[in-house]
């Protein structure tokens, strides 16, 4: 299937969405989690969507992260329109353009730290100098160098999440999308976390786009976005 | 990567681990020592056949179909010195004897017996199923002299030395008898063999039959295996010396021995098919239940960009992975239950057979050919449903499974 891009001579946003619906039947039920949903990130904002339980935060995040389709309207990922792509385009955009951190660190329980970060790189194929050098950095830059022959079991929560961030950075994706990223974290790692994506975003100009029901999050942010009722409302930024 | 996974996710469950290798293992092994089994059944019962039949023989078609006189399927002096002179220049070609088939009545005192006579060139052993028990066998250029079974002998009380009579009829349709001293009993396999058969020369039986040459020419090979190769090469050219002359294999001309073959096979195939549905079914148990319990790491992988079909091959990976490490246990367990059967000596008496023969399960590579394929694609079999159901499932299903 050919790609549909943007024609614009300006840099497209990191990721766009155009009237988004999402519905779903629950129990009989039609659901409109999401409700014409516009929204764009550009290169470099460090955003912060949040909501109360059931707004539809996490239906957003998977229709971002091409995890999940939305019923109507389009989503543009780097100028690449998403909606209608193939099962096997939408694996390499959220391999190449995306980085996703969850709630509860997903690492592959049978691989080490450096392992869980050197997975995607294998994927993509890279050479294993170039993935060795790469993973090595990513280590360093969430400050667990000493712990990559570990695996997560053998890891507390947040040095797990540091390993899962790195796992989404590794590739150098367009956009980082988390879900809850400190949701399952003690206010101290929290806060170690948080600095980690900081320093990511203003130093190394990673896209980031979190959701949270935390306003500790919310103060790291650049942007506040609230979805309500499936909608949502930019509350400006920082 | 895809393998180093596999290898972990495999013994991640040690206990559900060890289960399915067992299984697969017990399954394997079984099945490695009954092919050995059948084998070694397999080779007694042709090496049986060979040393009545030879490897191949040549004669008249009307021989075979005994739908001709029997002096018109004779083959001449001179053809058979034509048909040895073609079998020389064969590779391989070990020994070539002429051989004569003779129904007659035995007479010894006022008893008399059908018997089955086997007329042979004692200084050209091709048909060797008997050996001499007492007296003395057939001298080279013996003439007028007898070997008659043991079960035979006993049955009248035949002794070395005695003479008996020999009634046939000639290839001219008169009748002839030929009086004959028994110069030794011998032992056959089988005591319906040993109660029918006596054993003399071809010379004996020309004498008998009045005719000159024989019945057939029996042919001993360096190799078994190619009696068939030998048989095709050998059918135009000896059709040349007589278009009704044709050659027979030994499997050809003992339709027991493909019948018993295909029964043991039937036997083994069957034991395979029960094998291979338990494997199959234990198998498909275990891979559903720890693919189920990796659902959400299987959404994971693929959220952060694994493609569904390398989410399959890692699980299959695995499956194969299993079915090896099993096979391979089957392959110690099948050596190990063989080289115990064979150290402990079983003898088995086949019904109807004289002397009881010692089992000994003949171990091959190739024997492990067919326990691998089982295990192999039993294992297969049972892990593609499961994985095809956990890699269709939609990611965010999988994600959201705790």
């Amino acid at each position: 299937m050919a790609r549909e891009t943007l024609s614009t001579t300006t840099v497209p946003p990191v990721i766009e969405t155009r009237k988004v619906k999402k519905t779903y039947e629950t129990g009989g039920e039609t659901v409109h989690a999401l409700r014409g949903v516009d929204f764009r990130v550009q290169r470099g904002d460090f955003v912060a969507i949040r909501g109360p339980s059931g707004s539809g935060k996490s239906t957003l995040l998977n229709v971002l992260s091409c995890i999940d389709r939305p019923t109507d309207g389009e989503i543009w990922i780097q100028g690449v329109k998403a909606n209608d792509l193939p099962e096997r385009q939408l694996a390499n955009l959220r391999l190449n353009d995306l980085g996703l951190v969850f709630q509860a660190f997903n690492l592959i329980p049978v691989l080490s730290a450096y392992e869980n970060i050197e997975y995607p790189l294998l994927l993509q194929r890279v050479d294993p100098r170039n993935r060795r050098r790469r993973v090595q950095q990513w280590l360093d830059a969430v400050g667990l160098a000493d712990l990559a022959g570990r695996r997560p079991q053998q890891m507390s929560g947040g040095q797990q999440q540091r390993v899962a961030l790195a796992r989404a950075l590794v590739t150098e994706a367009a956009l980082v999308l988390a879900d809850e990223p400190t949701g399952n974290l003690d206010s101290k790692t929290t806060e170690r976390v948080l600095e980690i994506m900081r320093q990511l975003n203003q130093e190394q100009g990673v896209s980031l786009l979190v959701v949270t029901h935390d306003p500790e999050v919310s103060e790291f942010a650049t942007r506040h976005v609230d979805l309500r009722d499936g909608q949502l409302m930019e509350r400006g930024t920082a | 990567m895809i393998f180093r996974i596999a290898l972990r996710n495999a013994f991640r469950n040690k206990r559900r681990t060890t289960l399915s290798l067992l299984i697969i293992a017990l399954g394997t092994g079984l099945l490695f020592t009954l092919g050995a089994f059948v084998t070694f059944i397999n080779t007694a019962m042709r090496d049986g056949t060979v040393e009545y039949v030879g490897s191949l023989q040549i004669a008249d078609t009307g021989f075979w179909n005994q739908n001709s006189a029997v002096k018109e399927t004779v083959i001449s002096p001179d053809e058979r010195e034509e048909l040895e002179q073609l079998l020389r220049e064969v590779p391989g070609v070990r020994q070539v004897a002429g051989q004569i088939e003779v129904q007659a009545q035995l007479q010894y005192g006022r008893a008399s017996q059908i018997v089955y006579g086997v007329a042979v060139e004692p200084d050209r052993a091709v048909f060797s199923a008997y050996q001499v028990a007492q007296g003395a066998p057939l001298a080279p250029g013996d003439r007028g002299n007898l070997l008659v079974g043991e079960s035979l002998a006993m049955a009248y009380g035949i002794e070395v030395g005695d003479y008996v009579t020999l009634l046939a009829s000639t290839i001219a349709g008169a009748f002839n008898t030929a009086r004959l001293q028994v110069t030794g009993l011998i032992r056959m396999s089988t005591e319906t063999d040993e109660a029918f058969t006596v054993v003399f020369s071809t010379t004996t039986a020309q004498d008998l039959l009045r005719m000159r040459g024989v019945n057939k020419l029996v042919v001993a090979l360096d190799d078994l295996d190619e009696a068939g190769r030998v048989a095709a090469l050998l059918s135009e050219p000896i059709q040349r010396i007589r278009s009704t002359f044709s050659p027979r294999t030994w499997d050809q001309l003992s339709p027991e021995f493909l019948q018993t073959r295909s029964l043991f096979q039937f036997i083994l195939g069957s034991v395979s098919l029960a094998i291979f549905v338990l494997v199959f079914f234990v198998i498909l148990e275990v891979l559903t239940m720890s693919f189920l319990e990796r659902t959400r790491e299987i959404g994971t992988i693929r959220a952060i960009g694994t493609q569904r079909s390398q989410v399959f091959r890692q699980l299959i990976a695995e499956s194969v992975l299993l079915a090896l490490l099993g096979a391979l246990g089957g392959a110690v367990i099948g050596i190990g239950l063989s080289t115990a059967i064979n150290a402990a000596g079983v003898l088995w008496h086949v019904p109807g057979e004289i002397e009881p023969t010692l089992i000994r399960v003949i171990l091959s590579p190739a024997g492990f050919v067919l326990p691998l394929c089982m295990a192999l694609v039993s294992t297969l079999v049972s892990a593609v449903f499961p994985a095809v159901r956990t890699t269709r499932r939609s990611v965010v299903d999988a994600l959201r499974t705790t």
